[in-house]
């Protein structure tokens, strides 16, 4: 049997090199694209941001992603923001409000509880929010939520969190530098740890610009 | 045409043990002129020795902490209404026989059920759930139907073949003519059924009347025994009665999940949804804790249902305690169930939004689940307002805004003139002025810009134009 007939059977998985299935969410950004296995953001799963504040612009990079989502018949549900979510800014960025849903819970443990109905249910195709407690079980429940419903889900937490595991199937650490956002891969499905990637767009940044 | 009899032999007492779970020993009684007689006993007061036809007081004697209700024919009543509303998910044509029998026509459910077997097993499982222990019998005629099961039950015919026979061997006492009619039969040596029948009919109507032969012949098809149909009410009203008085919630909501049960059992009947639903505690005749629900979209889903009240239910105080649950709904509107779609390939089953939107709101509070929109206002804090979700909203002026606004500008130290947030910020070329809202009082001037920290975290600050010409920061750019 000769290498190629080996190579060509299914039941080998060549590390370095992921499947080229292409049914994650397009991020808008070709460098992303480039470096999510699924060829976008993990449909049915959690992503990880992992930033040292709100300013770094994490939630710009997913702008793109969510304003084609909230176009469509679902929804995007933003749970306990940590600030109000600007509605003139998001409609710039494209986003469809009458397919946004705020939700701000008074107790702590009902925004988790929150966040796992909203995955769950599949009215929503991504679900943001900002967990301030969560331990790995949690998120495990949260994982399962958002592959019932079919979900996106996004957890914006502080960079130490990098160092606890966690079940996310795509964690990132964003930060800036001088040239634009810069995204490192922590953990990808079917890859080894990749980046860091620059990032530049509309909206990210390059010093200057008007 | 097969009619089937559901004959609820314990009612009196169901109305009462239907309630709670608890098993402690409960006895119904009624009686005239200050003599109370035991007519009915749970299983654990029967195990104590205490039988119907007892008196109360010696039934007291056998068991001190007995529980005795008086008996409530009214809310019996109640009960077998509500019953036939339910059991209408299984046929159109209920007929109620007072005080215990319900009889359903299911010739023609018997093939979307699946045959006699399916429909009588789910009746079961339904009924055990609601609470009742009936005894269920099948004829071809109504009246055969439930002379079988007030006599025993579980005998399922299903056609004329074997109707003569089975009826032959029934006791006279199954015709229930009166004391004296039944005396006289058995004097003249007529202890079956059957033995009436093979008598000459003119002989038997010369004796007897008219009346007994038209109920036999009714019985064996050979006369039309027309029914009149339930006619069931346009609105919904579920009454328990707790056997003890309840204080707690938890011990409430095995009731409250008995009459949810009967109230989705009815939607399904009239496919119809509810679009508001008052549950009322009651405490006495005059005070009464009364929990409502509405719904945007109409519900029938019993676990929805369920769930709305429970949520709802978690945040009442209770002042007394309970003795009685009611559930009233308006009136039902025509509301189909979702179709399953033939060619689904989502095994997602996706929620529609105002369920999952109830649902938040039912714990988390109406104003903690809100949508947004652009309002039409220079001022950065005026140009957005929280909305009701799925409202649409106008486009923005094209500026440059952060995706991130702070609820109040927060005010900034300055060092050596210029702004910092733990470290001096840089600021960027460019800024906006903003001078607006002279005619509400609330005007600003203020210079807008963006600003960068060390770590390259972008803010939005401005500074204000008039003394004292502080710096702010207001927003976030995510």
């Amino acid at each position: 049997m000769s290498l190629e007939n080996l190579l060509q059977r299914a039941a080998i998985w060549r590390g370095g090199k992921f499947s080229s299935a292409k049914e994650g969410i397009p991020t808008g950004f070709n460098e992303l694209d480039a470096l999510f296995p699924s060829g976008g953001w993990p449909r049915g799963a959690l992503t990880e941001f992992l930033t040292p504040g709100e300013g770094v612009g994490a939630l710009s990079l997913v702008m793109p992603a969510l304003a084609r989502l909230s176009q469509e018949k679902r929804w995007i549900a933003w749970v306990a923001p940590p600030y109000i979510p600007y509605a003139p800014a998001l409609a710039m960025a494209g986003v469809d409000l009458s397919h946004v849903l705020m939700i701000r819970p008074r107790a702590a443990s009902d925004g988790l509880w929150a966040v796992e109905q909203t995955l769950r249910s599949g009215t929503c195709a991504a679900v943001l929010a900002w967990p301030v407690a969560g331990d790995d079980r949690m998120l495990r429940r949260l994982q399962l939520a958002a592959e019932a419903g079919q979900s996106w889900g996004l957890l914006f937490r502080p960079g130490r969190m990098a160092i606890q595991s966690s079940p996310a199937a795509l964690r990132l650490r964003v930060t800036r530098e001088s040239q634009g956002v810069v995204v490192n891969v922590l953990k990808r499905r079917g890859g080894w740890a990749a980046g860091p990637v620059c990032v530049e767009g509309e909206g990210l940044g390059v010093r200057g610009e008007e | 045409m097969l009619w089937l009899c559901i004959h609820l032999s314990r009612l009196p007492l169901e109305i009462f043990t239907r309630g709670s779970e608890d098993d402690n020993p409960l006895v119904v009684h009624c009686g005239s002129a200050g003599r109370p007689r035991v007519i009915a006993a749970n299983a654990s007061a029967a195990v104590a020795g205490i039988k119907s036809g007892l008196p109360l007081a010696a039934a007291r004697a056998l068991h001190a902490g007995l529980r005795a209700c008086p008996r409530d024919q009214a809310a019996e009543r109640r009960a077998l209404e509500s019953m036939a509303g339910w059991c209408g998910q299984f046929t159109s044509m209920v007929s109620l026989v007072s005080p215990d029998v319900v009889l359903l026509e299911i010739g023609g459910s018997l093939k979307l059920f699946g045959g006699l077997d399916p429909l009588l097993s789910e009746l079961k499982a339904g009924l055990g759930q609601l609470g009742y222990q009936a005894q269920l019998a099948t004829a071809p005629t109504p009246l055969a139907t439930e002379w079988l099961a007030r006599q025993q039950g579980e005998i399922f015919l299903d056609g004329f073949g074997k109707l003569v026979r089975t009826l032959s061997q029934l006791p006279v006492s199954a015709l229930a003519s009166g004391t004296d009619v039944q005396a006289r039969l058995s004097g003249m040596g007529l202890h079956q059924l059957g033995d009436v029948l093979r008598l000459p009919r003119d002989g038997l109507t010369r004796r007897f009347g008219a009346d007994m032969l038209l109920r036999l012949d009714r019985a064996l098809g050979r006369a039309p025994d027309p029914r009149l149909p339930f006619v069931v009410p346009p609105r919904f009203a579920g009454h328990l009665l707790l056997p003890a008085e309840v204080d707690n919630i938890e011990a409430l909501l095995f009731g409250v999940q008995r009459l949810v049960k009967e109230l989705s059992g009815m939607l399904r009947a009239r496919v119809a949804g509810v679009r508001a639903m008052s549950l009322q505690l009651v405490h006495s005749p005059t005070s009464v804790t009364s929990v409502q629900v509405g719904m945007v979209v109409p519900g029938r889903h019993e676990r929805h249902l369920l769930e709305l009240l429970k949520a709802r239910l978690e945040s009442v105080q209770l002042a007394a305690p309970v003795h009685e649950i009611r559930l009233l709904t308006d009136t039902l509107a025509f509301c189909e169930a979702p179709h399953q779609d033939l060619f689904a390939d989502a095994a997602v089953e996706i929620e529609a939004p105002e369920v999952l939107i109830e649902r938040l709101r039912a714990r988390l509070g109406d104003e903690a689940v809100q949508g947004i929109r652009v309002y039409a206002d220079h001022r950065p804090e005026f140009a957005w307002r929280w909305s009701v979700p799925g409202q649409d909203s106008i486009q923005p002026i094209p500026v440059r805004r952060p995706l991130w606004l702070l609820a109040e500008p927060r005010v900034l130290k300055t060092h050596r003139g210029r702004p910092c947030l733990q470290q001096e910020l840089q600021l960027w070329p460019g800024r906006e002025r903003i001078e607006s809202g002279w005619w509400d009082g609330r005007d600003i001037r203020r210079d807008y810009f963006v600003a960068q920290d060390q770590e390259g975290m972008r803010y939005w600050i401005f500074h204000e134009l008039p003394e004292p010409r502080r710096w702010f920061l207001h927003g976030v750019f995510g």
